[in-house]
């Protein structure tokens, strides 16, 4: 797979979780999160067994533990977005979200691997974007919703160093297919014990189902085969910013997507502009024009 | 990796059919289009897979219709998205004599360039068609229509088209197949130039409906542009 192709993949991956905002939030109100990690999931892995049940006869116990590890993070990750999305708009949700980029360098630098000056430069850029979004007023944040989706973001680069190394060491397709299954079952086991009667307890509407089924295809299974696909390929900070650019898509579909849906976001020029600064933070933070090649040359060498 | 024909139709056309019913719900016109993820498929079916991605596409469309919105349009939503999966098979086929790929940055532009033409045409057939057989001129179906094409084809095809394409899949791509009327019967070497006319008449159409709010009960030369497609788009076809 070319770089190229590497990137198109993850633009598509940043597509499909942008649009998730606006789905999660045209799920009813008082649906279950335990019921929507189960659904989701389990519909993806489903399909992703459907699909590739040939290549499952490959699994080994190494596959399945780390594909265990990779659930858990996912289903924290999965729960505390859903529950922050619910409580913010979608386009404010995505901006925090946006915030990985800032988590997985300083995860990084824990692990000791130092970022680069364009990643501090990049960040700076970012939280300048995220301000300029909301007119430098914080207002709109102050809301529980906050706190849940960056404890998400936490959990998303996590996710993300994490599923770097071990789809390196595994087959990313397999890690992909069991670490839905596990998901799943999470999600059934935490349904099952806030309500027993967990499938019959949910009112199925066509547009329930619908919704359901969208998130299950495009945000679950599509979205995190190619993510595995891609981590093998790239490092995690260029899978981090291209993502970063989420807000920017985010924000163009709350304003696209019918208003049937429930979703009526206003698109001004404060929105705009903090859009475009968070992308020309993403692109700062990717490149490497502010350290010498020598340096550069290192630090690349030092990640692989 | 090789799949027999049968395969090919039932996985293309489940697809159709499960992504289309899905987003039956996101109506934007009502009755007649929504937003449609799964005109992603068409491109990509037909570069695979030839004529039997195609028919797949068209018969899975309408099945996809019993879900909402069927009638008697829903023949003409079987022949565009024929032709949406068709059409890219003859057109690369036609400019690149290499397997479709899209690895390099000639063939990207190849793939988005198919994709366009592809979008313009199934905009134009289905808006002229339901006013030629059913009396009714809406706007908004060209628009929508084009947009859903265009959008969704290159946002979920490409990276479709790079997954099916990669060492992990390898899907193995129908061959060329010749050209019955410009080639066999006419015996004349002018694809490529009718390939560049049929694009043009295209855009003029597009301008004209799209920025010029133009429609054919009040300017009656597009249908004389219509129907000079209609012949442009059989050669290509044929």
């Amino acid at each position: 797979m070319t770089k190229t192709e590497n990137n198109i993949l993850l633009f598509s991956i940043t597509l499909c979780w942008a649009s998730s905002y606006v789905f999660i939030k045209s799920l009813p109100p008082d649906f279950s999160s335990f019921a929507y990690l189960t659904l989701t999931t389990g519909i993806a892995a489903v399909i992703l067994v459907a699909v590739f049940w040939r290549r499952l006869r490959d699994i080994k116990v190494s596959t399945l533990k780390r594909s265990f590890v990779l659930s858990l993070i996912l289903t924290a990750n999965l729960l505390a977005e859903k529950r922050g999305v619910m409580l913010l708009p979608a386009s404010n949700a995505s901006f925090l979200a946006a915030l990985t980029i800032l988590v997985v360098p300083l995860l990084m630098l824990l692990l000791r691997k130092k970022p680069t000056k364009n990643n501090m430069a990049g960040a700076g850029i970012i939280i300048l974007g995220l301000f300029l979004t909301n007119r430098f007023s914080m207002s709109a944040f102050v809301n529980t919703g906050t706190l849940y989706v960056m404890l998400g973001c936490f959990c998303s680069a996590i996710y993300i160093l994490s599923a770097d190394r071990f789809t390196k060491q595994e087959n990313p397709l397999l890690i992909g297919v069991t670490q839905m299954i596990f998901t799943a079952l999470f999600g059934f086991v935490l349904w099952l014990f806030e309500n027993p009667a967990t499938f019959f307890s949910v009112n199925y509407t066509r547009e329930l189902l619908s919704s359901i089924f969208i998130l299950a295809f495009f945000t679950k299974a599509y979205a995190y085969i190619l993510l595995m696909f891609s981590q093998k390929y790239a490092d995690p900070m260029r899978v981090t910013i291209i993502a970063s650019t989420e807000p920017v898509v985010t924000l163009t579909l709350a304003v696209l997507i019918p208003a049937a849906y429930g979703t009526s976001e206003s698109f001004n020029i404060f929105s705009l502009f903090g859009a475009l600064i968070i992308a020309i933070g993403a692109v700062v933070a990717g490149s490497g024009f502010m350290s010498s090649r020598k340096k550069a040359e290192r630090t690349e060498l030092h990640a692989d | 990796m090789q799949i027999s024909r049968r395969k090919q139709f039932f996985v293309t056309f489940a697809a159709f059919v499960v992504l289309g019913a899905a987003f039956k719900v996101m109506v934007l016109v009502e009755g007649f289009t929504e937003v449609r993820p799964v005109n992603a498929i068409p491109p990509v079916a037909g570069l695979a897979f030839g004529w039997v991605g195609a028919i797949a596409c068209g018969i899975g469309n309408l099945a996809a219709d019993l879900f909402g919105g069927f009638g008697w349009s829903s023949v003409l939503g079987v022949i565009a998205n024929f032709v949406a999966a068709y059409l890219p098979y003859r057109l690369w086929h036609l400019f690149s004599n290499e397997a479709p790929n899209v690895r390099s940055r000639k063939n990207i532009l190849l793939y988005l360039l198919i994709c366009l033409i592809s979008a313009f045409t199934v905009a134009w057939f289905l808006s002229f068609g339901l006013y030629t057989f059913f009396g009714l001129w809406i706007a908004q179906i060209y628009v929508y229509v084009f947009f859903n094409n265009l959008g969704f084809s290159v946002m979920f095809g490409l990276p479709l088209l790079i997954i099916l394409t990669s060492d992990s899949v390898s899907i193995q791509c129908r061959k060329r197949s010749g050209h019955i009327l410009l080639g066999k019967l006419l015996g004349i070497k002018l694809k490529k130039p009718v390939c560049a006319v049929y694009l043009l008449l295209m855009t003029v159409i597009f301008v004209c409906v799209f920025f010029a709010g133009m429609n054919p009960k009040d300017a009656s030369w597009l249908h004389v542009l219509s129907a000079l497609s209609l012949a442009g788009l059989v050669c290509q076809i044929l």
